[in-house]
């Protein structure tokens, strides 16, 4: 596909206003020689057709978006809002991948191996790359409902902390009540032994 | 371990022994699979090498230790639930051994050996 020569400017909900050159891009495919679309044209029309008018994906794509404007535009599609979250590192600073088994637990079977609660995960999860704004960090799902928005989400990327999950875990197995530890110890003990 | 010691409380009806450890453990751990590591001993009778708790040098027999150690779980267990703090602990043992003139080392050295 061949590149308007003009600069495309939209609003990020993360990053704020984005402009980018068609200039800074070479013309590229969008349908294959084998008549197979590539990733940009299929992304596009499958969203337009299903008529997504958010799409929150990570940062790595930001540079992909203008491209994919020009295509809703040629289309006659209207584009969604877009919001590009920030990537999670590890903590030696590269982008963090399931192969990161020395960092602590990050697949959800480990978590459940360990013995996390899910709110705890859930609370966990929920704050990595986000300010909830206050002081407190401990949210119920309610809570973190609430205290959602992506206003919120930083801008810069986000450090996977595991000792922040252990703490979490800790605070919410001393929150609960002694009959529901009792239980929560017995079931985790059936399953892993 | 666990799964049969599961099945012994679930037989035997002891879920309230359960509920009594709950408030103990569940302050100090961060993950339930740290339970194994903290509270096996509520459930199984550690086994602790010989050497480490009797020591004829300083008169810790078997004997003395069995009668003393008696002794002061006779005085622990005048604490009530309440009191069971650890100040309160160390000073009925304390005097539990100044009474019976004993040395901080014969009973001391061994508890801990035991209880570690």
């Amino acid at each position: 596909m061949k590149l308007p020569e003009k600069v495309i400017t939209f609003v990020d909900e993360v990053k704020g206003e984005v402009s980018f050159n068609t200039k800074e891009f070479a013309d590229f495919v969008i349908l294959k020689a084998d008549g197979v679309p590539t990733y940009y044209l299929a992304n596009v029309i499958d969203d337009a057709l299903q008529q997504v008018n958010y799409v929150i994906r990570g940062e790595e794509h930001l540079s992909n978006t203008p491209k994919q404007i020009v295509i809703y535009e040629a289309l006659g599609f209207m584009p969604p809002k877009f919001a590009h979250l920030p990537l999670i590192m590890n903590p030696n600073g590269k982008k963090m991948s399931k192969r990161d088994t020395n960092i602590g637990c990050i697949l959800v079977y480990q978590f459940k191996e360990a013995g996390f609660l899910p709110q705890a995960i859930l609370n966990f999860i929920a704050l990595v790359g986000r300010n909830p704004g206050t002081n407190q960090d401990v949210f119920t799902l309610d809570g973190l409902v609430e205290a959602f928005g992506m206003d919120r989400v930083q801008k810069a990327n986000a450090v996977y902390d595991f000792q922040r999950a252990l703490r979490f875990n800790g605070e919410y197995i001393k929150a609960m009540s002694d009959e529901a530890f009792v239980d929560a110890v017995q079931t985790y003990l059936r399953e892993y032994g | 371990m666990w799964k049969e010691i599961l099945e012994v409380s679930a037989s035997s009806g002891d879920y309230a022994y359960w509920l009594q450890i709950a408030p103990y453990i569940k302050v100090r751990l961060q993950t339930l699979a740290q339970f194994r590591d903290h509270c096996t001993y509520f459930f199984v009778t550690p086994s602790v090498p010989e050497d480490l708790v009797y020591r004829e040098k300083m008169q810790v027999t078997k004997d003395m230790l069995g009668e003393h150690l008696q002794g002061v779980i006779h005085d622990l267990e005048s604490l009530v639930a309440d009191s069971w703090a650890e100040d309160a602990i160390k000073e009925l043992i304390m005097a539990y051994i100044q009474s019976h003139n004993l040395k901080n080392g014969q009973i001391l050295r061994p508890l801990r050996a035991i209880l570690t």
